[in-house]
């Protein structure tokens, strides 16, 4: 194997791999962040946790109104959409480099994830 | 709050983790059957919760994996495509499968877990200097054991394309990662390195998981209740392992851990049949 390609390879997905760790790091402390002050808050006011998630519509109003049970669910969504927000920095990792069929790759697989995440959206 | 089952279960999660991670498996091939087994937990909520859990351990323990380029991202994104797809749609067909059926299911895939931990099924794979690249997925990473720079180039990538339909399709049933299937057919399949592999395979089970996990969000099988002692479990455990992971020989608890996951997997087999043992509901 060339050494140069690899090197030249290397520092051209450098920006890549950058992306991604940021995105998971930032998206894990938002989500274990907000988890903590929902639980803080169901211990503080006494709140069972529920026993179904809200459908994405209700998880604000239910923040709005100082439910426990609405931060947690929106904790809970925040980790779900961390790998997906990776995908999107990625794919547009890729789009920034020129290479075409990863970013092609890329977007399949958020195409993809999409179904799964319309479906929660219609419930 | 149900403050003493909400530590039952975030415990349990956790030693499920500890063990997943000395194992390399994650720890969300343990929580399916411990939580139906032994707390009577639902086993569709059981599957919403470990997906979440499993996507949890993902976003913590990608980033290490990046970081030291492990992951190799062009490889994680083309295998993907065929994994999500697999993975959207056994979930689909999970959430709608008879409880017997997904209890077949998850008993075979922990007897093979169990099979394939005895066997030892990884590789040490010779580095390929100047096999074709068709795919564009030559990459390289330093490993910290040997101070060496490992070069690679994967191989049968239609295969490894067919196997991750096929994980996929597994881990949106079961709401496990499939790094079981995985990480065994990327290193002897697609002569991929051990370390690179799992690595790969860390990245992918997350973005695969959650996949399942909206799926089972849209059909209300998302229980607050068993997912945050589940998430936080996992996640307190995986680091717990990774760090004892460097101080005890995994190998020298093969034995113990293979007796688990058949114990496990002929609990769920029998229970598919009509038998319950004794201590589980």
């Amino acid at each position: 194997m060339s050494a140069t390609s690899t090197a030249v390879n290397d520092e051209r997905t450098a920006p890549i791999y950058r992306s991604a760790i940021t995105t998971m790091t930032w998206g894990f402390r938002i989500a274990a962040g907000i988890l903590m002050i929902g639980l803080v808050v169901a211990l503080a006011k006494h709140e069972e946790l529920e026993h179904q998630a809200d459908p994405f519509a209700d998880i604000l109003p239910a923040i709005l109104d100082g439910k426990a049970a609405g931060i947690i669910d929106l904790a809970i969504v925040s980790i779900m959409l961390t790998p997906l927000i990776t995908v999107v920095t990625v794919a547009i990792g890729f789009r920034r480099i020129g290479d075409r069929r990863y970013t092609l790759c890329s977007f399949l697989v958020l195409g993809i994830l999409g179904v799964s995440v319309l479906l929660s959206l219609v419930r | 709050m149900d403050i003493a089952r909400f530590i039952e279960l975030g415990v349990v999660s956790a030693a499920a983790a500890v063990v997943g991670s000395m194992l390399g498996l994650g720890g969300g091939v343990f929580l399916v059957p411990i939580f139906t087994l032994f707390f009577g937990v639902d086993q569709k909520l059981a599957i919403g919760a470990s997906a979440v859990a499993v996507v949890t351990n993902s976003v913590v323990g990608s980033s290490v994996h990046l970081r030291s380029r492990f992951t190799n991202l062009r490889l994680a994104m083309l295998l993907q495509v065929t994994m999500a797809t697999g993975a959207t749609a056994g979930a689909i067909l999970g959430v709608w499968a008879p409880e017997r059926a997904v209890n077949v299911v998850f008993g075979l895939v922990l007897l093979y877990a169990a099979t394939s931990m005895l066997l030892k099924r990884t590789a040490d794979v010779p580095e390929i200097e100047d096999a074709p690249d068709d795919w564009g997925l030559r990459a390289n990473y330093l490993d910290p054991a040997t101070k060496r720079v490992v070069g690679y180039i994967p191989q049968r990538v239609s295969a490894g394309l067919g196997i991750s339909a096929f994980a996929g399709g597994l881990s949106g049933m079961l709401g496990v990662g499939g790094g079981v299937i995985q990480v065994p057919a990327m290193n002897l399949l697609m002569r991929v390195p051990v370390k690179a592999a799992a690595g790969t395979s860390s990245f992918m089970v997350g973005i695969t998981a959650i996949a399942t996990a909206f799926v089972y969000y849209a059909e209300e099988k998302i229980d607050p209740a068993v997912v945050v002692p589940a998430m936080i479990g996992i996640f307190v455990g995986s680091q717990a392992g990774s760090r004892l992971t460097r101080r005890v020989k995994a190998q020298n608890l093969v034995l113990l851990f293979v007796a688990i996951l058949l114990y496990l997997g002929m609990s769920l087999l029998l229970k598919a049949a009509g038998v319950t043992l004794p201590g589980q509901k």
